[in-house]
């Protein structure tokens, strides 16, 4: 190949590279790689002397069952998916807050939860089908004379100025 | 000094030396009586894991150089000397950097007046080993202080502020020069809304939807007060209410009114001036107390200070009719006594006295003392301090007082106890069937106070408002509501843990309305669990700082932990309302909790645990989606050993219902699909309190 066609191919892979980083946005950086980093169990793969504090955490996702695929949200940015029996690795700054997502996957009933950003950290997310819902602390039945249960946010009648509190 | 002046490096060593030589003397000269008196106080207070790494907290904590140094030596000029060693002096009227250690060795005080300034529950700790035990929550304290994070710990937009002060979180003081600085510039101040505002005491709310009809009522009793008037013949209606008694009410309610229309426009200009009002997403309507008014009021009482309900009622208008700058001068000296209060390690706020027999007010005196010493007496003067002192070294200042002696009844390991008076005490079902709650009025209201035994005398130090439980709405297992009375145990207890930055881990039985919330995250309204409830934070449960109330475990069993709490609070409402009640826990706003905790834990023998990982996780159902509450860690946990004694008074049982009601009562108007399940018995679904599945008595514990 003449050096020419080098230079040729050279810019042609560059190209490709610099649109796949565009396109997949900054989410393809944040989302690292995922389960070939980690040891099997999950945790960090060394565990020899200790390391200078990293300025960055890594937070892992997992779904149970692991062989569902699912989507987190963070707000409206999509974070990453987390494939079937591979977590998804989100690199946040350290001591950067909380991060508050959005579990879902098709079939399931989606899950809110957060992620700190103290250390690194493993969100473990139990999805739930809508018939399973009724094993859920919150799960009511409806009054056997009634259509539908009353609204989860009731009106309370309070006495007057009693804990009034402005959240 | 002239040569050490021209060799920092050669001053540096010399200095080092100076502080070793003064340390190894190992004795304490400390503060005040303390210092006069030897008090061991100022020398310890347990393990050496106690003593705070933070500077300006010294006093019971810190080691102090003991050499017995001169007031002239202390004082001496020392411009050459690195912020870190350095304090501000104030002497003849006139600033000057003096050397902070010689100056404590003086036995002066050493305010920390820096941005990095937190409570002592939040101070840097290290372990017996000198390991660091670092507070999760205190860079969060100091991201609000210095309006730098949110309450979840994010970076707050540019320009936001987040007036926390009433909330237990005092602004640093870098956030108050840009305060004074900016308010000098804008003074939002005028004569004609200053007589508006005064001619008034409150201005009545009236509710948006009821604007017109409130007008038409008025209206017609103008009519009515005009035919009156003509037929008695008056020239006025201030004539008619003297002529005719039964007029007078509707004459002064609509002289009342007149006056409160300038008023709330007065109000509205002030707001508008100072920010508060016109800048957030929701409209105002001219003259209306409406979502955007209510906001900017609740702005208003949270920027200065304000325990009052979220109207226009005494304090507020007052504060709202004097000048900008007037009420920032109130916003330092409430910062200053914070961190005197600190500095100086006291608890005693004279509230303890009566009017006929007061007693010494040490946070004031103290106080004041630093404010006159520092000439910081009025708004101009401080002002003008701000002017001197950049925000770059307002980071890192420390100012040097000379306070009065402390009560010779100060010392290392006070013999400490607190007695809560759980006041006039109803247990009757309060409710009626139409779902109004009955009056249950209370003469007496609990109380928390904090006594030292001392030469065979008990001393009360501080007797604060507080909270005991009542009846409160809690959901069953057949996830309906239902009332539940919250009981406030009775008898002997103590305190050995204190829980900085506590996580209320709410029973299963808490309404799950209030365990979700909406957030703003990256441009979208998502449902998120609230976490602001759950802790850690200013608006938790516990808020930011709890005791645990247990029963000591006799013959080696654990202490019984019932889940009653004494913890800070945000809903100050709670605490100083007539009709305010918690689920069982005693609360104390965030400040003074703060107070008696920081002051406990300097004053008695302790040891840091530091942070509790905890690792807790639970799933529940809102609506159509799922919430999974997880959190990392308890807070950061002290050991009062010996724990503090606590003792809980009856109080005068009133109504009827001499017992508390065991068991839930259903809600008025609600349909149920049965009978109401049994109520949970455990300690955590009893009181409200945490602990739903972590250790939170101090039994496991070391």
């Amino acid at each position: 190949m003449s050096a020419r066609s080098w230079r040729r191919w050279f810019a042609l892979c560059a190209a490709f590279l610099a649109s796949g980083v565009f396109l997949c946005g900054w989410d393809f950086i944040e989302a690292a790689e995922p389960a070939a980093a980690l040891a099997p169990d999950g945790g960090a793969a060394d565990a020899g002397a200790p390391r200078p504090m990293s300025d960055k955490v890594r937070i892992t996702f997992t779904v149970v069952p692991s062989q569902t695929k699912a989507m987190v949200y963070w707000g409206r940015r999509r974070l990453g998916m987390i494939a079937p029996r591979q977590p998804l690795v989100v690199e946040r700054p350290r001591d950067s807050g909380p991060l508050d997502v959005i579990v879902r996957a098709q079939g399931y009933l989606p899950v809110q939860t957060r992620a700190y950003t103290f250390g690194d950290s493993k969100v473990g997310v139990k999805l739930w089908t809508p018939d399973q819902k009724k094993s859920l602390l919150g799960y009511r039945e409806a009054p056997p004379d009634a259509g539908a249960p009353p609204p989860a946010a009731t009106t309370e009648t309070r006495p007057p100025d009693a804990g009034f509190f402005f959240r | 000094m002239q040569a050490a002046l021209r060799n920092p490096r050669g001053a540096r060593a010399r200095t080092l030396a100076w502080m070793m030589a003064l340390g190894s003397c190992g004795g304490s000269t400390g503060h005040g009586a303390a210092a006069q008196s030897g008090h061991p106080a100022d020398q310890l207070s347990a393990s050496p894991a106690a003593a705070p790494a933070a500077s300006g907290t010294p006093a019971a904590g810190a080691r102090v150089p003991a050499r017995v140094v001169s007031e002239a030596e202390a004082l001496r000029p020392r411009d050459d000397l690195p912020p870190a060693l350095r304090a501000l002096a104030v002497v003849d009227g006139k600033e000057r950097w003096v050397h902070a250690a010689l100056a404590e060795a003086a036995g002066f005080t050493i305010v920390d007046l820096g941005d990095d300034w937190t409570p002592y529950i939040f101070a840097e700790q290290t372990s017996a080993e000198g390991a660091p035990l670092p507070n999760r929550y205190r860079r969060v304290f100091l991201g609000l202080a210095n309006d730098q994070l949110d309450e979840d710990g994010e970076t707050l937009p540019p320009g936001e502020k987040n007036y926390l002060e009433l909330y237990g979180i005092p602004p640093s003081m870098s956030v108050l020069r840009a305060r004074f600085l900016q308010d000098a510039e804008h003074p939002c101040h005028d004569e004609e809304s200053v007589e508006a505002l005064e001619a008034v005491e409150t201005v009545s709310y009236v509710a948006p939807e009821a604007v017109r009809r409130e007008e038409h009522r008025l209206a017609r009793m103008r009519v009515e007060l005009e035919v009156a008037r003509r037929k008695a013949k008056v020239a006025t209606w201030e004539e008619l209410a003297e002529k005719q008694p039964a007029q007078a009410a509707k004459v002064k309610l609509l002289a009342k009114r007149a006056a409160e229309k300038p008023a709330m426009a007065a109000v509205e200009r002030r707001l508008t001036c100072e920010g508060l009002l016109g800048t957030g997403k929701q409209k105002h309507q001219t003259g209306i107390y409406d979502d955007a008014m209510r906001l900017a009021v609740r702005r208003f009482q949270q920027k200065h200070m304000i325990y009052e309900s979220n109207y226009l009622r005494k304090k507020t208008v007052d504060a709202l009719a004097k000048p900008l700058i007037d009420n920032d001068y109130e916003g330092v000296v409430r910062a200053i006594r914070e961190r005197v209060v600190s500095a100086a390690a006291v608890v005693e706020d004279g509230s303890t006295g009566t009017q006929k027999s007061p007693v010494r007010d040490l946070v004031d005196e103290y106080s004041q003392a630093a404010i006159q010493q520092l000439g910081l007496t009025t708004g101009e003067a401080a002002l003008a301090f701000f002017k001197r002192h950049s925000a770059e070294e307002l980071r890192t200042l420390r100012a040097v007082v000379k306070l009065g002696p402390r009560p010779d009844y100060y010392g290392a390991a006070m013999d400490l106890s607190i007695v809560v008076d759980r006041g006039d005490v109803w247990y009757d079902f309060p409710v009626e069937p139409d779902g109004h709650w009955k009056q249950q009025p209370r003469k007496h209201y609990p109380h928390l106070i904090l006594f030292a035994r001392w030469n065979g005398q008990q001393i009360p130090l501080a007797r604060w408002r507080t909270t005991i439980g009542g009846w409160r709405a809690e959901q069953a297992s057949d996830g309906y509501e239902y009332y539940r009375y919250k009981m406030s145990d009775i008898g002997p207890r103590v305190i050995r843990q204190v829980v900085s930055g506590p996580v209320w881990i709410a029973p299963q039985s808490t309404p799950i309305r209030s365990l979700v919330k909406p957030k703003m995250i990256n441009n979208a309204w998502m449902k998120v669990v609230n976490y602001d409830e759950l802790g850690p934070g200013f608006l938790s449960a516990y808020g930011l700082i709890a005791g645990y109330f247990v029963i000591p475990g006799q013959n080696g069993r654990p202490d019984f932990d019932n889940g009653v709490r004494a913890h800070g609070s945000s809903d100050y409402l709670s605490i100083y309302s007539s009709n305010g009640f918690s689920h069982g826990c005693h609360r104390l706003p965030n400040h003074l909790a703060i107070r008696l905790y920081s002051f406990i834990l300097r004053h008695r023998k302790m040891h840091v645990a530091g942070d509790q990982p905890m690792g807790f996780t639970r799933q529940f159902l809102f609506g159509e989606s799922v919430f999974e509450m997880r959190l990392p860690s308890r807070g950061y946990a002290y050991y009062l050993d010996p724990p503090l004694p606590v003792n809980v008074l009856e109080g005068q049982i009133m109504g009827e219902q001499k017992k508390p009601i065991i068991g839930y009562v259903p809600k008025p108007g609600v349909k149920y699909p049965g009978p109401p399940p049994p109520a949970p018995d455990s300690p955590e679904a009893k009181a409200g309190g945490g602990a739903a599945s972590a250790p939170a008595g101090g039994g496991a514990e070391p």
